[in-house]
């Protein structure tokens, strides 16, 4: 098969890249606080992030000369007016959370999954082990798990919605890596690496899971795509996380329910964007994989 | 044929192995008691209840619990008015284990024992307050209680007393019982069940009483009272009787051995489970009930986001291989990725609770073809994409066949990918429904659930997980046979995998 020009997956990418930037610079993009203020002949710059305190005890009509941020409204869904643009910037700020919690539960997943998965293909003691896990992952969905956290001692939390789809995606990485170090284990230069009297740890890590990446890759785009529409999807039920953390999900539960649609909007594009682009690039990963493999992929 | 068996009969080891796993996550996320335990504290003496979650090495039975009571109030401890509560309340069961001791206490601490049975003895209506009132007049009822009675301390006794009080109730009848006190409680509970007719009903009313009256639970069996009431009432009292059944009955040799098992947090789960049929919710309702009463709706959802979508997305996934790259293709490409990439969530703030019921789930089932067909049509197209790439196709297109014929003909080699989903979709298909249950306002099992989280149920948690992971196991089973039927390469695989294992 003749790979796609990929020129919709480089365009998701560029959208991606897009976001993790609002996500990075979102103080700057949208904040009540000015971004460059004069004080009593000092520059304050950012003061909201630099120095919150003294910005709190700040009266707005000391300053001298302002550089007022874009958009010049809060994020926290606290405050009172439910205006177009403090749903904006709470889009913005979402952007941040998207990126944080995309990259802790690609971290954790990653970090847990191949090690994992690479023992499960070579020990069956941590194939075993492996198997009683993706059967409890199967047995408690992340909506249920998380609710029962959010229902405990420790209430909603950011740590723990990381952490809880974190090692649900490893369990996944560590089936998809293990189903290749079975693969690759079989095939000769494996068994050349061995005859030539390489260490099973060095073999493993050297010559098989240089060649597992692949599905791992396509798995890690799809992480993206769909710790996006979970955590919209908790956040709308009111599970995913604590009140004071800006989510789309929040933003599109606060709308639905007598925010009005006007200011769903922002949030719901940038959840269908951020997710249709991941899922593109992941799509793109994949039909790649299946060029080179001649035959279709099972991610 | 015989791989599906065995898998199926592997299904019950890993249930009980998942039990536990969920049983652990459960408890360590949710905490072991409901938020309103603190109430049922006061009022039964639960706080000595704790238990460990898996495995108790040191069960306690009564004759622990009654002989560390006799001590604490003879010394006088700090803990002694606790001790002298717990005391009145493991009642006649007590008695065995601590009037033979009252010889060996030093005569202060005897006289103290002696009138800490006092309410132990009022109970019973034996004895005249002043009997039970002074320290000596105490110790002397006691000892000679335990001269005359020790005899009807005896399982047959109990056994003859509690037969005759449920054929009929008298005043005579009723004090037999009575005096026995909690060391009648076992007997009384089993002679309740079974509840079959008018005459059991009858005969549960007067020893559902007599426990009530022992134990001072509201749990009678009202006057004319129906099979079901009355079962009810037995239940409450069968699992009232799981959680405390140590505090009144002793164990020996293997019976201890059991009970380090059984005494935990999670063997009274299993035992609840076992034997009311998956457990009763926080609420009192039977697990069992409310998962058939809500499921229809679930079950809906499900069945349309597997069936709708899956035949949705095949078609528009063969479609799209046939065309690929051209108007009609790039159009429903683009729309499968946007809506698989948009999350229920949307639906439900597009289209919001309200209007008719009927309408909600025709929505909600609209929505789950939608997301279940998207995500399986994209598979489905780059599966076929790959076929029609293959030699066998290329000679068929030499002969002249078109692309919707090579389509079809190919199927049986694309479906493998789609099929193969099915398994791994349904938690994701689960929690799809779950949200737009909530979104949606629809009565199923996705809002019982939540609801049942925020009551701390864990009895409900648990059956959701046992029941969701056989249905897992089974339909991985299902579709696993399917892949075998259309490749047979699958099918060797399972039998050389068989062979290795053997």
């Amino acid at each position: 098969m003749t790979p796609r020009s990929h020129w919709a997956a480089r365009a998701a990418a560029l959208v991606l890249a897009l976001v993790a930037l609002i996500g990075i610079f979102a103080d700057v993009l949208a904040s009540e606080a000015p971004l460059i203020a004069r004080r009593d002949g000092t520059w304050l710059v950012l003061p909201a992030v630099t120095a919150p305190a003294t910005w709190a005890r700040t009266d707005p009509s000391e300053l001298g000369a302002v550089v007022w941020a874009p958009l010049r409204a809060s994020a926290s869904s606290d405050a009172p007016a439910a205006s177009p643009a403090r749903s904006l910037a709470a889009t913005v700020h979402g952007a941040r959370t998207v990126l944080v919690t995309t990259l802790g539960v690609l971290v954790i997943a990653l970090f847990l999954g191949v090690p994992l998965g690479a023992l499960a293909g070579r020990l069956s003691l941590a194939d075993a082990l492996l198997s009683r896990a993706v059967e409890l992952s199967g047995a408690l969905p992340a909506l249920v798990l998380l609710a029962a956290l959010g229902a405990g001692r420790l209430g909603p939390s950011w740590l723990a919605l990381v952490l809880v789809l974190g090692v649900l995606r490893a369990v996944e990485v560590a089936r998809l890596v293990r189903g290749e170090v079975l693969r690759v284990s079989g095939t000769e230069f494996v068994l050349a690496a061995r005859a030539l009297g390489g260490s099973p740890l060095g073999v493993t890590l050297r010559h098989v899971l240089p060649h597992a990446w692949g599905p791992v890759t396509v798995n890690a785009a799809f992480t993206v795509s769909a710790v996006v529409a979970l955590e919209a999807a908790l956040s709308f039920v009111g599970l995913g996380l604590p009140r004071d953390v800006p989510s789309w999900g929040r933003e599109l539960a606060l709308s639905a329910h007598g925010g009005g649609l006007a200011a769903g909007v922002g949030p719901a594009i940038a959840v269908i964007v951020t997710t249709a682009c991941a899922y593109l690039v992941a799509d793109a990963l994949d039909d790649r994989l299946s060029a080179r493999r001649k035959g279709p992929s099972r991610v | 044929m015989r791989h599906a068996l065995r898998r199926i009969l592997w299904i019950v080891p890993t249930l009980f192995v998942i039990s536990l796993g969920v049983f652990w996550l459960l408890s360590v996320t949710l905490g072991s008691r409901p938020p309103n335990a603190a109430e049922d504290d006061d009022h039964e003496g639960f706080g000595a209840h704790h238990v460990p979650r898996f495995l108790n090495t040191r069960p306690t039975s009564v004759r622990e619990r009654a002989r560390a009571a006799m001590l604490s109030i003879a010394n006088d401890d700090p803990s002694a008015t606790a001790a002298r509560r717990e005391l009145a309340r493991l009642g006649g069961a007590a008695l065995p284990h601590v009037l033979p001791e009252l010889d060996s206490l030093e005569p202060r601490g005897r006289s103290r024992v002696a009138l800490a049975l006092g309410p132990v003895g009022k109970r019973m209506n034996v004895g005249s307050i002043e009997e039970r009132g002074s320290p000596e007049a105490a110790v002397l009822f006691w000892t000679r209680f335990w001269a005359d009675r020790s005899i009807d301390f005896r399982p047959a006794v109990v056994k003859r007393a509690v037969g005759r009080l449920g054929e009929k109730s008298t005043a005579g009848r009723r004090d037999a019982v009575g005096q026995l006190d909690t060391f009648a409680l076992a007997e009384l509970l089993a002679a309740m069940r079974p509840i079959d007719g008018p005459d059991d009903v009858k005969r549960a009313r007067r020893l559902a009483a007599a426990a009530a009256r022992i134990t001072d639970l509201p749990w009678r069996v009202p006057k004319d009272a129906t099979v079901a009431e009355a079962r009810s009432v037995e239940q409450t009292w069968q699992r009232w009787w799981l959680v405390h059944r140590t505090d009144y009955v002793t164990h020996d040799g293997a019976e201890r051995v059991v009970s380090m098992l059984s005494d935990t947090e999670y063997g009274r789960w299993a035992t609840d489970a076992a034997v009311n049929q998956l457990g009763v919710t926080s609420r009192g309702e039977p697990v069992l009930d409310v998962l058939i009463g809500r499921s229809p709706v679930t079950l809906w959802l499900l069945a349309c986001g597997f069936v709708g979508g899956w035949l949705a997305g095949i078609l528009v996934g063969l479609a799209g291989a046939a065309q690929a790259r051209r108007g009609p293709d790039l159009v429903t490409s683009a729309a499968a990725v946007v809506v698989a990439a948009s999350p229920v969530a949307l639906a439900g703030f597009w289209l919001g609770p309200g209007g008719s019921a009927g309408a909600a789930r025709a929505i909600a089932a609209a929505v789950m073809v939608l997301t279940a067909g998207a995500i399986v049509s994209r598979y489905q197209r780059s599966a076929t994409r790959v076929a029609l790439d293959q030699e066998y196709t290329r000679t068929a297109r030499a002969f002249g066949a078109g692309p919707w014929r090579l389509a079809r003909w190919s199927f049986r080699a694309s479906s493998v990918a789609a099929l193969s989903l099915l398994g791994a979709h349904l938690p994701p298909l689960l929690t799809s429904a779950f949200v737009l249950e909530h979104a949606l306002g629809l009565n199923g099992v996705g809002r019982t659930t939540l609801d049942a989280v925020a009551a701390h149920d864990v009895a409900w948690l648990m059956a959701l997980a046992l029941v969701l992971a056989a249905s897992l196991a089974l339909l991985q089973i299902v579709s696993d046979a399917a892949l075998g039927a259309l490749d047979p390469r699958v099918r060797l695989g399972f039998s050389r995998h068989r062979g290795a294992l053997e």
